[in-house]
């Protein structure tokens, strides 16, 4: 399947958060002082977790099944928020994007080639950006973010884990911290 | 001294072979709507319990922790094909290593009503590649037997009609465009058939003609298991093992036959 392609007229900005609770914060602090027209896309937006959380379900999800429905809430939030708002011109803010579903990958083992044929439908953003380390020793509710959804799943404090991909990811130029 | 997920995947894979004939099987039942595969997969589980196996169903779409998210999207028509695509594969993965894979390795019988051949099908049909869509569901877990029930689109057409209206997804209206359920559903299933005939062909499915009277249809299935008792077990099966064990809990205890 080919990339989903992002219209030339808008600007894709992705950002990885450790911590939930700064995911809305952080994107009005990348949007702060542009003059285009803004928006915001925040995770779970298509409610996959929200819902499956609500099940209680005995049976915890894999970190691949995981990376999976956070690929298939990645596509909803393309198709119906993200491409939309580019149409329109305006600069639009991932958070998170792509690279959190990468780093479970990297911290469950999962093969990249894996991760990398899940997400070929992604477009690439223009810039990105991280926000660096948990924010509070306590981590969140799990339907606060990702992480912390993931955390209560494989019943382990993931932000660590995730803080240090993203380190990597910054060393190697792929990402700075706001 | 506890076992790394990678001597766990060896143990497994050695026991799993030195089970011989004895070990448990995966036998997959495919085929379009309408070709009366679940009719012939009931007969042939109720035959194998009578035979003394110990058998364990799965179907297609049902796991308690994703099917309900999969059905809510689908009542509101408001998933398109690669979120189609996405959700079904998590659900099936998420069956894989929680019902079928513990089942193997405890020497069962798995009977699965649909298994990976549905999505390659379908998900072909509605226009997604299949080199994506085998990447997706990897690493692939290959069934020991795979029977496709073969029908015509006609054949198909006329069973789902005697019985009810084709629902919006089944009869590929998000994909054709097709206000009428029925015309919509002759030409998707015309397309899934086309599929299922070319993954007959590559990944050598034992075609049923399910034309044919349902008794003889399941007397041909109950030789043909027997003939493929023999099988060796693939070893290509192997990367989903160590897969599996890579991704279950540390503290579950697991071993062949137990």
């Amino acid at each position: 399947m080919l990339a989903l392609s992002a219209p030339s007229s808008g600007q894709l900005l992705s950002l990885d958060v450790i911590d939930g609770r700064d995911a809305l914060p952080a994107a009005k602090k990348v949007l702060k002082g542009r003059n285009a027209d803004t928006g915001i896309s925040t995770w779970d937006a298509s409610s996959i977790f929200f819902e499956m959380h609500g099940l209680q379900i005995g049976d915890k999800p894999s970190a691949r099944t995981l990376v999976l429905l956070y690929a298939a809430d990645v596509f909803f939030r393309l198709r119906w928020q993200i491409l939309p708002a580019l149409e329109e011109g305006k600069c639009v803010v991932a958070v998170p994007y792509v690279e959190t579903g990468f780093a479970l990958a990297a911290v469950a083992g999962l093969p990249r080639r894996w991760v990398n044929e899940v997400f070929r439908f992604a477009p690439k953003p223009q810039d990105s950006f991280r926000v660096n380390g948990p924010s509070s020793p306590m981590l969140a509710a799990p339907t606060t973010g990702f992480i912390e959804f993931c955390s209560n799943v494989m019943n382990q404090d993931l932000r660590q884990k995730f803080s240090s991909y993203f380190d990597d990811l910054e060393r190697r130029g792929r990402c700075r911290t706001l | 001294m506890t076992e790394n997920p990678k001597q766990l995947a060896r143990r497994l894979c050695d026991q799993i072979q030195k089970r011989g004939r004895d070990r448990g099987l995966l036998i997959a039942f495919e085929g379009p709507d309408g070709s009366g595969k679940t009719t012939q997969r009931k007969l042939f589980k109720d035959w194998l319990v009578g035979e003394g196996y110990d058998v364990v169903t799965t179907k297609w779409n049902s796991s308690k922790l994703i099917k309900p998210i999969i059905k809510a999207r689908k009542n509101m028509r408001s998933i398109n094909q690669q979120e189609f695509c996405l959700l079904h594969a998590a659900d099936f993965r998420h069956r894989l290593e929680n019902d079928i894979m513990p089942a193997l390795v405890a020497d069962k019988m798995v009977v699965a009503d649909r298994f990976l051949f549905t999505a390659l099908a379908r998900d072909a049909a509605r226009g997604l590649e299949l080199d994506w869509l085998l990447h997706i569901y990897s690493p692939l877990y290959w069934p020991d037997i795979v029977f496709y029930f073969s029908v015509s689109p006609e054949t198909s057409g006329k069973r789902i009609a005697a019985t009810r209206t084709p629902k919006y997804y089944e009869a590929g209206q998000d994909v054709t465009n097709i206000n009428d359920p029925f015309e919509s559903y002759r030409q998707f299933i015309s397309r899934v058939i086309q599929e299922y005939e070319a993954l007959a062909v590559i990944f050598n499915f034992i075609t049923i003609d399910a034309e044919k009277p349902i008794y003889d249809q399941h007397l041909l299935i109950r030789k043909l298991f027997q003939e493929s008792r023999e099988r060796p077990w693939p070893k290509w099966n192997e990367e989903a093992i160590a897969d599996w064990a890579n991704m279950m809990p540390r503290n579950r205890e697991v071993g062949v036959g137990s």
